[in-house]
């Protein structure tokens, strides 16, 4: 696995971005082997560490799966420079939170504004977080039933039975009223941003 | 309790036959019923989306376990390693070592997995010279259609670049990148006509490709230039027509090296401003030979450019299937030789095109 993991043949952007947001484990794997190199230089080289880096990248990722995976994505110029351009900028906002001085070095990557595509982020940001937390407060079972349901998409016979419910009207009930809870949980959240 | 399950079923796209149609009635008929649809679409995405991240950074979890560690481990750097900062030029020279070394240290075994090292480390990079066209904007869709989209695929929109005439009766010469994963490509002349082209050959590895328009009755004039069939030396002056905007654009300059980026044969290296959209158009010298084709340029820089050798053009034609290439004919003098540029210019026009693709 260890060498197998970076001798990727090259695949262009448009494929990597479409395996992306189909959960391809081979794009992913391609993202990380071809430009995760260069993330770990940027941090390493402006007071980051290693796990920086790592979770700098993660959230670079997410990014552009997340504007893939909209549909929306229009990539106006190569993968690599919009990935280190937003590298670049999520490191320069953690290092002023943490209130480093920071000064950057002559650039020797091509860089894009990524200032409105970083802003649509965070709303999205906003609803995981509210949703994380809201289906960490919902508790069992009903976060398990709302997961076999909704994203497992088991039918309601197998939920009948994995649960053990007496007819399909219980399990349709029981589906009802988590999701009230998931939802009256999520939406209090929602109002204290 | 049942109109939820109800709803989702819908949603799920699991009913079907009168069913379907009885739901999709009520909803053109009950405003509060749509709105509680839609209600229920939007929630799903949420959850949705927040799935979806869950999983992905769960494989990235797993994938960093695979990334090489190293050896400076988890710690910042030392104090003594400053960051890159430009105060005085000793200094950077200084730091600009420390950070060399570091960053060899540091990002060493990466590379050397990653098979990176192979590329220039030096901080200059060949880019393309395509260009990205308008947005194709994206209809509004109602929400109750987002459901379709939850997985659509990327679009990367659409490029342009230039391409010209290597024949009268409709073949184009373009860069090989200005056209890969096109859907459908379409020239547009100087008087703004637009013609659909076929792409009927295309290589990487020289970075060319050939478009024939395909509308048959389609004729140019004689063509005014030539492909040289020899390398150009250095130091000709050379200049280029293209499409970086919608107008056609002018620039001017030399052959600075007989060798392109990273000493690549193919190519030569010309003291030229270009501009994304200028990829695929010719490079002429004085006497009306189209010595290159524009491809690229370096960065960070203003006015170094690449343009792929003509004699590979030539290969590529002389490959091709005859009848279909009424051949460029190889005269002593062109009809540019000794016109003044602005009439060389006015003569070139109609034969070089924006090129669009669309993909």
């Amino acid at each position: 696995m260890g060498t197998s993991f970076y001798h990727k043949e090259e695949i262009s952007d448009y494929q990597l971005l479409k395996g992306l947001a189909t959960h391809s484990t081979e794009a992913l794997e391609h993202l990380y082997a071809a430009y995760y190199p260069m993330a770990l230089q940027l941090v390493s080289l402006n007071s980051g560490n290693q796990e920086d880096a790592r979770d700098i990248f993660q959230e670079a990722v997410i990014v552009i799966y997340e504007k893939s995976r909209d549909g929306t994505f229009e990539l106006h110029c190569r993968l690599r420079t919009f990935l280190y351009s937003v590298c670049r900028h999520l490191w320069l906002k953690k290092l002023q939170q943490r209130g480093r001085n920071i000064q950057l070095g002559r650039e020797t990557e091509d860089l894009v504004s990524v200032d409105s595509d970083l802003e649509e982020q965070l709303w999205k940001d906003k609803q995981f977080t509210l949703m994380k937390s809201a289906m960490e407060q919902l508790g069992e079972p009903c976060r398990t039933i709302l997961e076999d349901y909704y994203l497992n998409r088991l039918t309601m016979q197998d939920i009948v039975e994995k649960y053990g419910y007496t007819n399909s009207d219980n399990a349709k009930n029981q589906k009802y009223k988590c999701l009230m809870r998931l939802k009256k949980i999520f939406f209090t959240g929602h109002t204290k941003l | 309790m049942h109109e939820l399950h109800e709803i989702d079923r819908y949603l799920n796209k699991e009913m079907e036959g009168s069913e379907l149609e009885a739901f999709e009635q009520l909803l053109l008929q009950d405003a509060g019923f749509r709105a509680r649809v839609n209600e229920q679409l939007e929630f799903r995405g949420i959850l949705k989306a927040y799935q979806d991240r869950r999983l992905l950074i769960d494989k990235m979890d797993r994938l960093e376990s695979l990334l090489p560690t190293t050896r400076l481990g988890t710690e910042p750097l030392k104090p003594g390693t400053t960051p890159i900062v430009i105060r005085n030029v000793k200094s950077l020279w200084i730091s600009m070592a420390a950070a060399a070394l570091v960053a060899l240290l540091i990002v060493g075994p990466a590379l050397w997995y990653s098979g990176m090292l192979k590329k220039d480390n030096s901080g200059v990079r060949y880019r393309e010279m395509k260009r990205s066209l308008e947005n194709l904007t994206r209809s509004q869709n109602a929400i109750i259609n987002t459901i379709k989209t939850i997985n659509a695929p990327v679009n990367p929109g659409t490029f342009g670049g230039t391409g010209f005439a290597v024949s009268s009766n409709g073949l184009l010469a373009t860069n090989y990148h200005v056209v890969e994963n096109a859907d459908s490509i379409y020239v547009q002349d100087d008087k703004g006509e637009v013609f659909k082209v076929k792409l009927i050959y295309q290589d990487p590895v020289s970075d060319l490709a050939v478009l024939k328009i395909m509308d048959s009755s389609f004729r140019l004039p004689l063509l005014p230039y030539k492909l040289l069939n020899k390398t150009a030396d250095v130091g000709e002056d050379v200049f280029t027509l293209g499409y970086p905007k919608n107008n056609i654009v002018y620039g001017k300059g030399y052959i600075s090296a007989e060798t392109g980026f990273r000493d690549d044969t193919s190519s030569y290296q010309v003291t030229l401003n270009v501009n994304p959209g200028n990829s695929g158009g010719p490079l002429l010298d004085n006497r009306g030979n189209v010595v290159g084709i524009v491809s690229g340029k370096q960065t960070p820089s203003n006015d170094i450019a690449f343009a792929v050798k003509s004699v590979l053009l030539n290969n590529l034609l002389d490959s091709l299937d005859t009848d279909t290439l009424m051949k460029v004919p190889m005269v002593k003098q062109t009809p540019l030789d000794h016109l003044s540029r602005v009439d060389q210019i006015k003569k070139l026009e109609d034969y070089i095109f924006i090129v669009k693709v669309y993909n």
